[in-house]
């Protein structure tokens, strides 16, 4: 009987999955340090959604509260987590088939530095500048994701923001060359005999 | 990007960020496979065990606040089960004498019963003794009144009824004592003495005050209380105890006295606690804790016996106005009174 009931419910949350399987799984990615903790952070949250599936009474509203789980176990996480090398965060293997590999390389690069602008922010900044400016959701959607008020959303996207202007004209500004560089290497210059100091 | 005024590199960035992490997305089918296996291994009992410990140790990591609230309960919970012995009033013993011509030895059951039932005392044991070539039965109950002056009261009333009889006698009421070991939680339970002050004139405080220091094994404690001319109350207790080398094994601490209002502590004011602490060489030191709305300071004076009044009173009244306390200090015969500065 037992069995049958488990079976149902996960049947159901796998209907119910499905639909926002990819962009849940990617944004727990991009609210994460790097992939593999992404991929777990999301194969908790399907966990926990399976064993309180019973409290969701509006499938049509499951997205939005599937999200708010994902939160939820991602701030909890956040508080207990110390922080880890961003040197592994993305599978740095070969490119994808059909990608140009010098192309694919500055991606990496660049979503290194996407990741590390983005872990400056508070874990509420951090998701509402991925659920809003990457993902496409609503602000009134990232309201009710998080459990906050419109103006409450706002006013996370806006320190968020300025957090991330300021990351961007620190970077740039000490980069050597203007535009793209591995935020991993110090600036250096060349002294006058030749020796890098 | 729903944001105007990012530049072109965070608008690019963040791109990338959502292609590469797109990359190698695990499909549903190994996100599940993936949470049976985790359920698997959580459900082995050690596992689960050593998981939840390790998850409560990095709650308690993230949350200093929760894990001070924690380590409280810890100790709260180590008060309840570890044993502390102590001795603990339980109630008060009763002698009343009785000799002389009005009273025979043919009266003494039916005395010992009518004390036995107007006390209410467990039993009643009679001794007898010979005085100066007299009879004198001196009997002994014991009431289980905690306050002194409730025991006193009823062997008084009994007292009067005799004498009302032409028996003459005399009372002396004890503290009875138990020595008991029980959780530390409770041995602080019964060491902190709870005063209400509401409505309560001056001297019904002072008596309340010295009655239940007494039941709570402070006996000789000299209580004062006496209304300010301009509002306000001074309060002082007054407890002299003489330890060489430290307090002795097994020695019960001095009781904590609470005074509430409306239910709850006074806080603010200005409480002074003096300690003469004399070594095994007869040299005394002397410790002055002051405390003045919320400030204290401590003055620990050595050789104290050795100084005069006013060397006393410069040596004090200094140590506690450098640790920022704004007071007056008299002493006069050896007796040291603080008193904060307005």
């Amino acid at each position: 009987m037992d069995a049958r009931v488990n079976e149902d419910r996960w049947e159901r949350l796998l209907r119910l999955l499905g639909p926002i399987h990819e962009q849940a799984s990617g944004t727990a990615r991009r609210l994460s340090r790097s992939a593999d903790e992404g991929d777990d952070l999301y194969q908790e949250s399907v966990l926990r959604a399976y064993e309180r599936l019973h409290d969701l009474r509006d499938e049509s509203k499951f997205r939005s509260w599937f999200f708010a789980t994902l939160l939820s176990i991602h701030r909890s996480r956040r508080r207990r987590r110390a922080t880890v090398s961003l040197e592994e965060a993305w599978p740095k293997g070969g490119e994808p088939a059909g990608e140009d590999g010098s192309a694919w390389a500055e991606a990496l690069e660049r979503a290194d530095r996407a990741a590390r602008a983005l872990d400056g922010l508070a874990p509420v900044q951090r998701e509402a500048v991925v659920l809003h400016e990457i993902e496409g959701f609503s602000v009134e959607e990232v309201a009710a994701m998080q459990g906050v008020t419109i103006s409450a959303v706002k006013s996370r996207l806006v320190r968020g923001r300025d957090k991330l202007r300021t990351f961007y004209e620190r970077v740039l500004k000490s980069a050597r060359i203007p535009g793209l560089r591995r935020e991993t290497e110090p600036a250096r210059e060349l002294a006058p005999g030749g020796e890098i100091r | 990007m729903n944001d105007p005024n990012a530049t072109d590199d965070l608008r690019a960035d963040l791109a990338a960020l959502k292609k590469v992490s797109d990359r190698d997305l695990p499909d549903l089918k190994q996100v599940m496979n993936e949470i049976s296996r985790r359920r698997a291994v959580e459900a082995a009992p050690i596992m689960g065990w050593r998981r939840r410990i390790m998850a409560a140790v990095q709650t308690m990591k993230a949350r200093p606040a929760l894990a001070a609230l924690a380590a409280a309960v810890a100790l709260i919970a180590v008060g309840m089960v570890v044993p502390v012995s102590y001795d603990r009033v339980t109630g008060h013993d009763v002698s009343i004498s009785l000799a002389g011509a009005g009273f025979t030895p043919d009266q003494i059951a039916p005395t010992a019963k009518e004390m036995k039932a107007r006390l209410g005392g467990e039993s009643v044991q009679v001794e007898a003794a010979e005085d100066n070539g007299a009879a004198r039965f001196v009997f002994h109950t014991t009431l289980p009144e905690r306050s002194r002056a409730e025991a006193a009261r009823k062997a008084g009333a009994f007292v009067k009824a005799l004498a009302e009889k032409g028996i003459a006698a005399s009372l002396a009421v004890a503290p009875h004592k138990e020595h008991v070991t029980s959780p530390a939680v409770a041995y602080a339970w019964n060491q902190i003495i709870q005063i209400s002050v509401d409505g309560k004139s001056a001297s019904a405080l002072e008596s309340e005050i010295k009655q239940r220091l007494a039941e709570a094994g402070v006996p000789d404690a000299q209580v004062s209380v006496k209304d300010g001319a301009t509002g306000g109350r001074e309060i002082s207790v007054n407890v002299q105890r003489q330890n060489f080398g430290g307090a002795p094994a097994g020695q019960q601490p001095e009781p904590e006295l609470v005074l509430t209002k409306n239910g709850a502590p006074i806080t603010g004011g200005s409480t002074v606690k003096i300690r003469k602490m004399k070594d095994q060489t007869g040299a005394t030191s002397l410790v002055v804790e002051t405390s003045d709305h919320g400030k204290t300071a401590t003055a620990t004076i050595p050789s104290s016996e050795t100084m005069s009044d006013a060397q006393l009173q410069t040596a004090i009244e200094t140590q506690l106005r450098e640790a920022g306390l704004n007071v007056r200090v008299e002493v006069v015969g050896g007796q040291i009174k603080v008193r904060p500065v307005d």
